[in-house]
């Protein structure tokens, strides 16, 4: 009688181990149930968006270089300056081309004098061609009244004639040299300009972002002193993973985060789809143009880019971590009845936000396993709970 | 008179053999009538202990003749094959401590010898408590062992010698722990109960007090035993 | 008949269960260390029942990805594909890093896959898996990582958008899935100074930085930084299709290694973990040899400390099978005890582990049965003491 304490504590102690054994082995043993975390098939309206990485480059970037190989005299300009179109950006050493211009331009006003002198020539033939003529006609005439002997007319007609001859001949020797004083004057012309290109011009209004020789250099032909862009001109060479770039069109929206400015999205549009693709990172090429400048200008850093393809309504959506593959099929896991089954469903694209398309296989509101903390099997037990660690 | 408890005739016990035998008991008799108590005294080394031995059926006598209840246990040879089961229904044990097992109550103890002879144990139990009653113990019937005094503890002990009825109850100093009123009163209990259950119960002691309350005394010197008679006092 | 066992056992039930407590933490260690082993082969195999893939291609004779460095180049899997039987690929990058999180560094396995192809997580426990071509991570609930934190790897910042739960390489260490890119990137993406240095080097070679070449350089560069290499490719066969065929075909035509899964498990466990393994398998056998023997001391000293009473036991008549059964039952009983407090144990505290701890409930029935019959062994110690006791002994003295 006196033992029924203790006895009772004994019941009560084994029940009690019982019960917490029994529990632990349920809830974390090996007898425990796969723990899940349920989901639900939603229709609504879907804003697919493609994702891209890419790198800020000018639209197109002019290289300033001189035409000729030579030495780089001097660079006016430096990096980071704004040049206006015609400005003179670098000077290539002339060398010996200032005297060979001094000589061009004396061999032109030489011939200019020569020109001048045929000039005197013709109008010196053309006086006496004149007064041969009408001593000529003079005797013609005389001739006529038998003033004179034909003999004396003879004389006269040659005399005429040779003034005539002579005045073709310096007519000619003055032709020449206006000729001759035409080709001096395009040489130098010619070596001026050359000269001229010594001075290196900016094609356009923009900005030099690099200065790549400097005076003393010896550049070949096409090198270049400076490059520059414009900036208004600017876009991302943005990479896109070609399973995904299918639905892409030149004019959709996008947007564009720098890395620099990781909490900024930057409006911007699809410029350009390159037709040639990388077949090595299976990636497309497509340009995307800033809709305004970005606020600062560093070529070549990194960008985010999402473009937005035409929205879709009444789509079926999935958790995409509710996709699972058994075997070769995808498919869904659902619980039924407290045990996992798999059900192989049509799927399309996933979207950025961790939802995929269903295309069928599923109706709106049905539940589906998103999460479970451990590899589903056919048929195995499962329970619902939370999950993850929050 | 009719057939005694015990009958020994010329038991010897050898322990070894060769030149360095030693002869414990020499040629023992008794004979020892139900219903009454004996004492057996003799100082120690007399062979006291072996003789005892032999009759709990401990140990094999190495000749004679063992008469128990008109079974022959012992003639020059063990009789029966299941001296444990002959232990348990024909012999009652009392020690000077009482030896009762600690982990059972009192009636356990007690009617756990009927229960190893197969007896039922609302039945074992029965006769347990008859026997406590007996002893004027009944009222601590379920109290642990360690709980009871060392009266109420040998009181115990004796209910489970005598529970299965058997026809000799070997007491081995039962008094060595007790008071002079206290032994006065086992000695009593015994008497009593050897009449009562009509057995024949040996008393092995050096206690002078309850000497004299013994009718009939053996005394045994040198592995030998000499019938006396006792004073006889009365109780 | 009155059960001896149970009356001696509720006489001192304190010390008893005591006792089997005792064990029972000697049994929860012995069964814990049998789930570090499992733990460690599960370990081992986890990635590969998590990836699902049939066949592993790698580089010609090598071990794979794991035990060995292996390389391919990434189109490899895009020739795989078209062979027969092939129903899935997926190219894979494995690497080994250190993270840091929450100030504390922490190794873990970078695994590069590409989304929607195989070798990616296979259940989330959180989030969402990786959607996005490039600075997106899943990892593992072990690296501490949360849905929604920032990991940096060399010099990019990864969100994490998914949760995975036991998925560690072979090793034990946590999981961190990338984008296969943002993987080959960090794999052979050099620091910012080598690169510099790197590109300083070439611009001073001569033959690569010919005057006369300006275009030449950026060219060698990039080729240099550039890396379109995978540490294996992935392979899942179509249904009823036999991945060893294929993997046969694989081997003798694409002048590649294809190793089954079986094949990859073999390897991870024989060549990665063996040493471990076996010095665990050691430790727990030697353990167990020591529990077993505790249990025979125990049972022997419980035993000795009732000499008395089962020689008086004797003495009336108790049959040698009766005080056999009282003590094997009081040595079972410990066993019995010591099992359950020892598989609580080790329930409770194997969750804490830094690695994997894995209690299989066939290791607990195995254990079951080794503690009972160690039990019942260690008594028979103690029952042929307890025979051995002399009746005579209760008499006298």
């Amino acid at each position: 009688m006196k033992s029924w304490p203790k006895l009772l504590g004994l019941a009560l102690g084994t029940a009690l181990f019982a019960a917490s054994f029994a529990w632990l082995l349920l809830r974390h043993g090996p007898l425990a149930p796969v723990g899940v975390q349920l989901g639900t098939i939603v229709r609504t309206d879907l804003q697919p968006s493609v994702f891209g990485i890419g790198t800020v480059e000018a639209r197109s970037t002019y290289a300033v270089g001189p035409v000729a190989p030579g030495r780089v005299l001097k660079v006016l300009v430096d990096h980071g300056e704004e040049v206006q179109a015609g400005q003179v950006v670098a000077e290539m050493d002339p060398i010996d081309l200032d005297r060979r211009v001094q000589a061009a331009r004396s061999a032109s006003l030489r011939s200019q004098q020569a020109l001048k002198a045929a000039e005197a020539q013709v109008v010196e033939a053309e006086s006496r061609a004149k007064l041969a003529g009408s001593n000529r006609d003079r005797d013609l005439g005389l001739l006529a009244q038998q003033a004179i002997s034909r003999h004396v007319l003879d004389n006269s007609t040659s005399d005429a004639e040779r003034a005539e001859a002579a005045l073709e001949v310096a007519r000619a020797t003055a032709a020449a040299a206006q000729q001759d004083l035409e080709r001096l004057k395009a040489e130098y012309q010619g070596i001026v300009s050359v000269r001229s290109s010594m001075k290196l011009r900016s094609p356009v209004r923009g900005i030099i972002v690099s200065r790549e020789a400097e005076p003393g250099t010896t550049l070949v032909a096409g090198q270049a002193v400076v490059r520059l862009i414009n900036p208004a001109q600017l876009w991302v060479r943005t990479r896109i993973d070609q399973a995904r770039a299918g639905g892409i069109q030149v004019g959709q929206f996008a947007g564009i985060v720098l890395r620099s400015v990781p909490g900024e999205t930057m409006p911007g549009r699809v410029a350009r789809i390159e037709l040639q693709s990388d077949s090595v990172t299976e990636e497309r090429i497509v340009q995307v143009s800033f809709d305004l400048p970005p606020p600062h200008l560093a070529l070549g850093e990194l960008a985010e880019v999402t473009i937005l393809l035409p929205s879709k309504s009444g789509v079926l959506l999935v958790p995409s971590a509710a996709v699972a593959h058994e075997g070769a099929e995808a498919g869904i896991w659902r619980m039924v009845e407290g045990h996992a089954h798999f059900l192989p469903v049509a799927l399309g694209n996933q979207d950025y936000a961790g939802v995929t398309e269903v295309l069928a296989g599923l109706q709106e509101g049905e539940r589906v396993i998103v999460h479970s903390s451990a590899q589903l099997e056919p048929g195995a037990r499962v329970r619902e709970q939370a999950l993850g660690t929050r | 008179m009719s057939e005694p408890a015990i009958l020994i005739e010329n038991l010897t016990k050898r322990y070894g053999s060769g030149p360095t035998a030693v002869d414990a008991l020499k040629g023992v008799d008794m004979r020892i009538e139900r219903g009454e108590v004996v004492g057996l005294i003799g100082p120690s080394g007399s062979g006291k202990t072996t003789l005892l031995k032999c009759l709990g059926a401990v140990i094999e006598p190495t000749s004679g003749r063992f008469t128990l209840a008109g079974e022959v246990i012992y003639d020059n040879a063990w009789k029966r094959k299941d001296l444990r089961a002959l232990r348990r229904d024909r012999i009652g044990f009392v020690f000077q401590a009482p030896y009762l097992i600690p982990f059972l109550d009192a009636t356990d103890n007690v009617a756990l010898l009927p229960m190893l002879a197969g007896v039922a144990n609302p039945v074992a139990r029965a006769m347990a408590l008859e026997l406590l009653t007996a002893l004027d113990v009944q009222h601590r019937a379920r109290a642990r062992i360690p709980e009871l005094s060392g009266g109420e503890q040998q009181r115990v002990a004796i209910a489970r010698a005598l529970v299965n009825r058997p026809p000799i109850v070997l007491a081995d100093e039962p008094t060595a722990p007790l008071d002079s009123e206290r032994a006065l009163s086992v000695v009593k209990i015994l008497d009593r109960l050897a009449r009562e259950y009509q057995t024949a119960i040996i008393v092995v002691t050096h206690d002078e007090k309850i000497i004299p309350t013994f009718k009939r005394i053996y005394y045994i010197r040198d592995g030998k035993t000499y019938e006396e008679r006792g004073e006889g006092r009365a109780l | 008949m009155i059960n001896l066992a149970r009356r001696d056992i509720a006489n001192h039930l304190g010390r008893y269960i005591l006792t089997g407590f005792g064990l029972g933490l000697l049994i929860g260690v012995t069964l814990t260390m049998a789930g570090v082993y499992r733990g460690m082969v599960d370990d081992a195999k986890v990635l590969l029942g998590a990836v699902g893939a049939d066949i592993w291609v790698v580089q010609q004779h090598t071990l794979g990805p794991f035990a060995e460095p292996s390389s391919l180049q990434d189109d490899v899997a895009r020739s795989l594909e078209g062979l027969p039987g092939v129903a899935r690929t997926g190219n894979v990058a494995y690497l080994t890093m250190q993270v840091t999180h929450a100030g504390k560094d922490q190794r873990v396995m970078i695994a590069g896959y590409t989304p929607g192809r195989l070798g990616g997580p296979a259940f989330l426990i959180d989030g969402r898996p990786i959607s996005r071509a490039h600075y997106e991570a899943v990892a593992d609930v072990r690296t501490g990582f949360e849905v929604g934190d920032r990991l940096r790897l060399r010099r990019t910042d990864y969100t994490v958008v998914g949760l995975t739960k036991r998925m560690v390489s072979s090793g034990g260490d946590p999981m961190v899935f990338l984008s296969l890119k943002d993987a080959q990137e960090t794999q052979f993406r050099k620091d910012n100074e080598a690169i510099i240095n790197d590109r300083e080097r070439l611009a001073a070679n001569p033959s690569v930085n010919k005057p006369g070449q300006p275009g030449l350089l950026p060219v060698v560069e990039e080729l240099q930084t550039e890396s379109h290499r995978v540490n294996a490719v992935l392979v899942r066969v179509e249904t009823g299709q036999d991945p060893r065929r294929i993997a046969d075909t694989i081997k003798r035509w694409k002048h590649l290694t294809a190793y089954t899964n079986k094949e990859m498990e073999d390897i991870l466990i024989a060549k990665l973990i063996a040493t471990a393994a076996r010095q665990i398998a050691l430790f727990l056998i030697i353990l167990a040899v020591v529990s077993a023997a505790i249990v025979a001391f125990i049972i022997y000293t419980m035993t000795l400390g009732k000499l008395k009473e089962l020689a008086v036991l004797k003495l009336i008549g108790t049959r040698d099978r009766t005080i056999a059964a009282m003590i094997l039952q009081e040595a079972l009983g410990l066993g019995f005890i010591g099992f359950f407090v020892g598989k609580f144990a080790a329930t409770l505290w194997a969750p804490v582990f830094p690695k994997h701890v894995l209690l299989l409930t066939d290791d607990a029935l195995r254990a079951f049965g080794i503690t009972l019959a160690i039990c019942a062994l260690a008594s028979v110690l103690a029952i042929r003491a307890a025979l051995r006791i002399d009746p005579a002994e209760a008499i006298g003295g």
